[in-house]
């Protein structure tokens, strides 16, 4: 037996950290293929009751930065990308706004919902 | 499709180049980049060889008249659409009416804007590339204007699946160069094999090849770059016959100051040689702006084919995920 229950138990927290919805493995003989129930979320990584809202990753990989805190930016703004093997994937502000925090570093490996920027929102531009 | 607002001249448009009639004195023209190129090309799923537009002279402005999917790749040249900046390597969706704009490189010297489809020009001997000191091929045989209007091929429509677009990580982080022993800080190695001469300069000269930097002076363009550097020397001074020449090829000219033959190489010439830069890193070179710092390194043809098949597998592999990050649009 390939898939023993510790393995799919470590399958499916990976896939809750990451916001898998799907997942299907083949290992010689044995197939396995893991759906999230309806409502499974990756870990919420926005706070409402914060003054700063956060921007997050959205992938698994390297991070790059594209900004830097203090930059004032727009909704849909790409701040930083996610590198996995050569391709890199996008991270946007999800509003308008300045980042006031940096709360990863360059190069950092992240997943998904890794908090990457403290962001208060406002229209001023820089 | 796309309207030049503001160029400066010498951008063109570029393929992979023209291939087999070098027996009839057309030189392969291309473009300078060719994993750049292609790289933007794989994040859009068309060929590897569609055609683009080399910019190596900025700031250059330009307007999408329609909703156009393409990509940015090269020079980092801090691109911005519609007054965003996007990633280096970038490749997005532009709204009709959208403006992008590439300012002077921070780092390379030479950027590529590839479309989805590519554009809509006719192949002239096989290529899209511009022959620009014969005047054909590419966008009417010429370099680029203000008011020029390109259009893109009919393609299958996609969308990306992240509205923000995907990108590749630049060549220069995701294929390595060659390793060089006292290397200095902003120095570019290249790989080399030897060339048919390379045993007729002295023993100093051969040293002084992948020992010493060489600086790329202000007369460097697509056709060739002239290095600066310690003199290289022959034993003895032999007047040599014209013969076929390759992009690549490190000649040897009275001065003693080399060049390195690129794109827009003649197809003979009549220098002695000393080396080849191989095939897979000549990209490299064509990122390199007058004043920098070039390195040689001596190679075997299994290493050749080597670094080759890394820049394959580079191009493969963002290929592969690249067409996980589109899907197609109803």
């Amino acid at each position: 037996m390939m898939f023993t229950a510790d393995k799919i138990a470590l399958l499916v927290a990976t896939m809750k950290r990451n916001g898998v919805a799907e997942l299907e493995i083949r290992e010689e003989a044995e197939e396995l293929r893991l759906v999230g129930a309806a409502g499974v979320r990756p870990t919420a990584a926005i706070s409402p009751r914060t003054a700063g809202r956060m921007v997050s990753a959205t992938a698994f990989g390297v991070l790059h930065l594209e900004r830097q805190a203090g930059a004032a930016v727009e909704a849909g703004e790409i701040v930083a990308t996610v590198a996995a093997g050569p391709l890199r994937r996008p991270v946007v502000s999800p509003i308008a706004g300045r980042l006031t925090r940096m709360l990863a570093r360059q190069a950092q490996r992240v997943e998904y919902g890794t908090p990457i920027f403290e962001i208060l929102e406002g229209k001023e531009r820089s | 499709m796309i309207e030049i607002l503001e160029t400066p001249p010498l951008n063109t448009m570029q393929d992979l180049g023209r291939v087999g009639y070098r027996c009839h004195g057309i030189g392969r023209g291309g473009v300078m980049d060719r994993l750049a190129l292609a790289a933007g090309n794989a994040l859009l799923g068309n060929d590897d060889g569609e055609a683009g537009l080399e910019f190596q002279l900025f700031p250059v402005r330009l307007r999408f008249t329609r909703e156009t999917a393409f990509a940015v790749t090269g020079a980092h040249c801090e691109a911005r659409l519609a007054g965003r900046r996007l990633p280096p390597w970038w490749a997005t969706r532009a709204q009709a009416g959208d403006e992008l704009v590439l300012s002077s490189p921070r780092k390379g010297m030479r950027a590529y804007l590839t479309i989805a489809g590519g554009f809509d020009v006719p192949q002239v001997l096989g290529s899209r590339s511009t022959h620009a000191r014969d005047s054909f091929g590419g966008f009417h045989g010429r370099p680029l204007l203000a008011g020029d209007v390109l259009g893109n091929r009919a393609h299958a429509p996609f969308v990306f699946r992240d509205s923000a677009g995907v990108g590749a990580t630049p060549a220069e982080e995701a294929v390595p160069a060659a390793p060089c022993e006292d290397l200095a800080d902003g120095e570019t190695v290249v790989r080399a094999i030897r060339a048919a001469e390379f045993d007729s300069f002295d023993e100093a000269s051969q040293t002084a090849l992948c020992r010493t930097p060489w600086k790329v002076t202000a007369r460097s363009n697509r056709q060739g770059y002239a290095l600066s550097g310690t003199p290289l020397r022959r034993n003895a001074l032999l007047e040599m016959r014209s013969h076929a020449i390759v992009p690549g090829v490190i000649q040897v000219p009275p001065s003693g100051q080399p060049l390195i033959q690129l794109a827009e190489a003649n197809s003979a010439g009549g220098y002695p040689k000393i080396g080849v830069v191989i095939e897979a890193d000549l990209w490299r070179i064509g990122q390199l702006p007058p004043g920098a710092t070039l390195r040689f390194v001596l190679c075997s043809l299994q290493e050749a084919r080597a670094a080759e098949q890394a820049s394959d597998a580079y191009l493969a592999s963002l290929r592969r995920l690249a067409g996980y990050c589109r899907k197609a649009a109803a």
